[in-house]
C-alpha cells in the first residue's frame, strides 16, 4: 500500500492542476481495479504457470471459497447425530429457511423439495465468495461479471430446462404468448416476453456484480481520500468501517436476493398457471 | 474527462430513479403491513423482490456508466 | 464496443509492476475461462455439498419434522387415553362408593334385624322361663300342700290312733279321714 501511496503522491506532485485531477482519478481507479479486476496473476514461485484468467485472484478465490465451503459443511455437520451443535445448527437454520421460505414458497411443495439443494448451493456459494471479498487483501469473485454471468446462466439453464421438463416443449413455448390478446398483439408480444426472460437473467447477473463492485468502490474511494489528503482525512475511516459493516449485510442480502429471484423466475416457468 | 463527468451524472440520475422507486415500494409495504399486520411476512418478501428488481434497473444504468468510464 | 473498451483501457491502464506482458483488465472484461471455471467449480461444489451436506441435512430436517409430528400425535393420543382412564377411574370410584354405601346400609339393616330378633327371642325366653318358673312354683306349692296335707293327715291319724287307741280299722279310718280331709 505504501508504494501505491508513493506513486500517488508522485503523480499528484508531478503534474499541473489538470494533470493532477486526472492523476487523482487514475489513482483511485487504479486502486479499485487493483482490488477488483487486477490482472495480477497468482503464480507459483519458480514455476512458469501459463497466464490464464483462472489464475487471477478471482479464480483462486472461487477455488478457496469452494474448498472452505466443503470443509465447513463436511467438518461441522455430523450426519449421524440427531441434534447438531454450534455451526452445524446455524447451517441447518439456513437450509431450513431456504427450503421453506424460498424453494417451497415459490416452486410449490414437490418441486421445492427437489430443488432445495440447488438453492442451498447457490446461496452458500455466493455468500462465501461475498464474505471472502470482505477479508482484507482478498478479492471479491462475485464482483467479477464473468462469475455472476456464469451463475445467472446456470439459473437460465434451470429455467429453460426445468420448464421444458415440467410442462413439455409445447407448453413451455406457449408461456411466451400472453393469453387473452388479439393475434397481432400476440405476435408482437411473444419476442418481447422472450427478451424479458433474457433480461431477467441479465438483471440477476448485473445486480450481484454491481452490488459487490459498488460497495468495494465506495470503500476504496473513501480510503483513497486518506491516501490523497493525508491524515486530515483520517476521520473518514470511521465511515469506512460503517460501510464495511453494511457490506457484510449486503453480502448476505445479495446472496439471499439472488437465490430468491432464481426461485421466483424458475417458479414462473415451472408453474405457468400461477 | 467529459466521458467521466457524464458517467458520474448518469450514475447520479440512476440513483435518483432507484431511490424514488425503492421509496415508493417501501412506503406501500409499510402501509400494507400497518393495515394488515398478519400479512407482514408475505409483504416483506414481496417488497424485497420488487426493490431488488428496481435496484436491478438502476444497476443496469450504473454498469453503462462503468462502460463509459 | 470494442473501440470504446480499448480507449477505456488506454485511459485507465493499471501500471503495477507485477503485471506481465501488459495484460490489462477492466471491470467489464469478458473472460470465457472465468465462466468455465465458475461453472466447473460450482458444479463440483454443488455435487459434493449435495452429497455431504444438503442431502443429510434435508433428510434430517424431514425426519425431525416427522418425528415431531409423530410425537405430537402420540402425546395427543396419550392425553386422550389419560382422560379416558381418568373418567373411567372416577366412574369406578363412584361405583365403589355406592357399593360400599349399600353394603354399609345392608349391614346396618342386618344388624338391626339381628338385634331385634335377638331381643325378641330373649324376651320370649325370659317370658317362657318366667312362665315355667311360675308353673313349677305352683306345682311345687301344690306338691308341698299335698305333702303337708298327707303329712298332716298321717299325723292326725296317728294322733287320733294314739288318742283313741282303739282298733279301729286303719283302712276305714284312713278312708274316712281322707273323706274329711278332702272336704276341708
Amino acid at each position: 500500500m505504501t508504494s501505491s501511496v508513493d506513486i500517488a503522491t508522485n503523480a499528484v506532485s508531478a503534474g499541473g492542476p489538470v494533470d493532477t485531477k486526472i492523476a487523482v482519478h487514475d489513482f483511485i481507479y487504479e486502486h479499485v481495479m487493483y482490488h477488483i479486476a487486477e490482472a495480477d496473476v497468482w503464480n507459483l514461485p519458480f514455476v512458469n504457470v501459463p497466464q490464464l484468467d483462472i489464475f487471477r485472484y478471482d479464480g483462486v478465490m472461487i477455488a478457496v471459497g469452494c474448498l472452505l465451503l466443503i470443509f465447513f459443511c463436511g467438518f461441522f455437520y455430523k450426519p449421524n447425530k440427531s441434534v447438531q451443535h454450534g455451526w452445524a445448527n446455524l447451517l441447518e437454520v439456513f437450509v431450513l429457511f431456504i427450503r421453506n421460505q424460498i424453494a417451497i414458497a415459490f416452486l410449490g411443495e414437490k418441486d421445492g423439495r427437489r430443488m432445495a439443494p440447488l438453492f442451498c448451493s447457490f446461496f452458500f456459494f455466493i455468500l462465501i465468495l461475498n464474505l471472502l471479498g470482505l477479508v482484507p487483501l482478498f478479492t471479491t469473485a462475485t464482483g467479477n461479471i464473468n462469475v455472476t454471468g456464469a451463475l445467472a446462466a446456470i439459473t437460465l439453464g434451470f429455467m429453460v430446462g426445468g420448464g421444458i421438463y415440467r410442462c413439455g416443449v409445447k407448453n413451455f413455448l406457449l408461456t411466451f404468448i400472453p393469453p387473452g390478446l388479439p393475434l397481432p398483439l400476440k405476435i408482437f408480444m411473444a419476442p418481447l416476453e422472450f427478451v424479458s426472460m433474457i433480461s431477467k437473467v441479465m438483471a440477476l447477473m448485473i445486480r450481484l456484480f454491481a452490488n459487490m463492485l459498488a460497495g468495494h468502490i465506495i470503500i476504496f474511494s473513501l480510503v483513497g481520500l486518506v491516501a490523497l489528503f493525508g491524515l486530515w482525512a483520517a476521520p473518514v475511516l470511521a465511515l469506512v468501517v460503517c460501510v464495511y459493516f453494511f457490506e457484510i449485510f449486503i453480502a448476505f442480502f445479495q446472496a439471499y436476493i439472488f437465490t430468491l429471484l432464481s426461485a421466483v423466475y424458475m417458479g414462473q416457468l415451472y408453474r405457468p398457471e400461477h | 474527462m467529459t466521458g467521466i463527468a457524464l458517467a458520474s451524472v448518469g450514475a447520479g440520475l440512476a440513483a435518483i430513479g432507484a431511490g424514488i422507486g425503492v421509496g415508493t415500494v417501501g412506503a406501500a409495504a409499510v402501509q400494507g403491513m400497518a393495515r394488515q399486520p398478519e400479512m407482514a411476512p408475505k409483504l416483506q418478501v414481496t417488497a424485497l423482490i420488487f426493490s431488488a428488481l428496481i435496484e436491478g434497473v438502476a444497476l443496469f444504468s450504473l454498469v453503462i456508466c462503468f462502460l463509459q468510464m | 464496443m470494442n473501440a470504446e473498451l480499448t480507449t477505456t483501457q488506454a485511459v485507465v491502464e493499471v501500471k503495477t509492476a507485477s503485471t506481465p506482458q501488459g495484460m490489462h483488465h477492466t471491470v467489464m472484461d469478458i473472460s470465457g475461462e472465468m465462466v468455465l471455471l465458475t461453472w466447473l467449480m460450482f458444479t463440483v461444489t454443488a455435487f459434493i455439498l449435495y452429497k455431504i451436506a444438503w442431502k443429510p441435512i434435508l433428510a434430517a430436517l424431514d425426519k425431525r419434522e416427522n418425528d415431531i409430528k409423530a410425537s405430537l400425535d402420540t402425546a395427543d393420543k396419550a392425553r386422550q387415553q389419560a382422560e379416558d382412564t381418568k373418567i373411567q377411574c372416577e366412574r369406578l370410584l363412584q361405583e365403589a362408593d355406592a357399593q360400599a354405601r349399600e353394603l354399609i346400609e345392608q349391614a346396618r339393616k342386618t344388624a338391626q334385624e339381628t338385634s331385634d330378633s335377638m331381643r325378641n327371642q330373649a324376651r320370649e325366653e325370659s317370658r317362657l322361663l318366667l312362665v315355667s318358673a311360675q308353673q313349677e312354683i305352683a306345682f311345687e306349692k301344690e306338691k308341698a300342700v299335698n305333702a303337708l296335707r298327707q303329712e298332716s293327715a298321717q299325723l292326725a291319724i296317728e294322733l287320733a290312733g294314739k288318742l283313741i287307741k282303739k282298733n279301729l280299722d286303719t283302712e276305714q279310718n284312713r278312708a274316712l279321714t281322707g273323706q274329711w280331709l278332702s272336704k276341708l
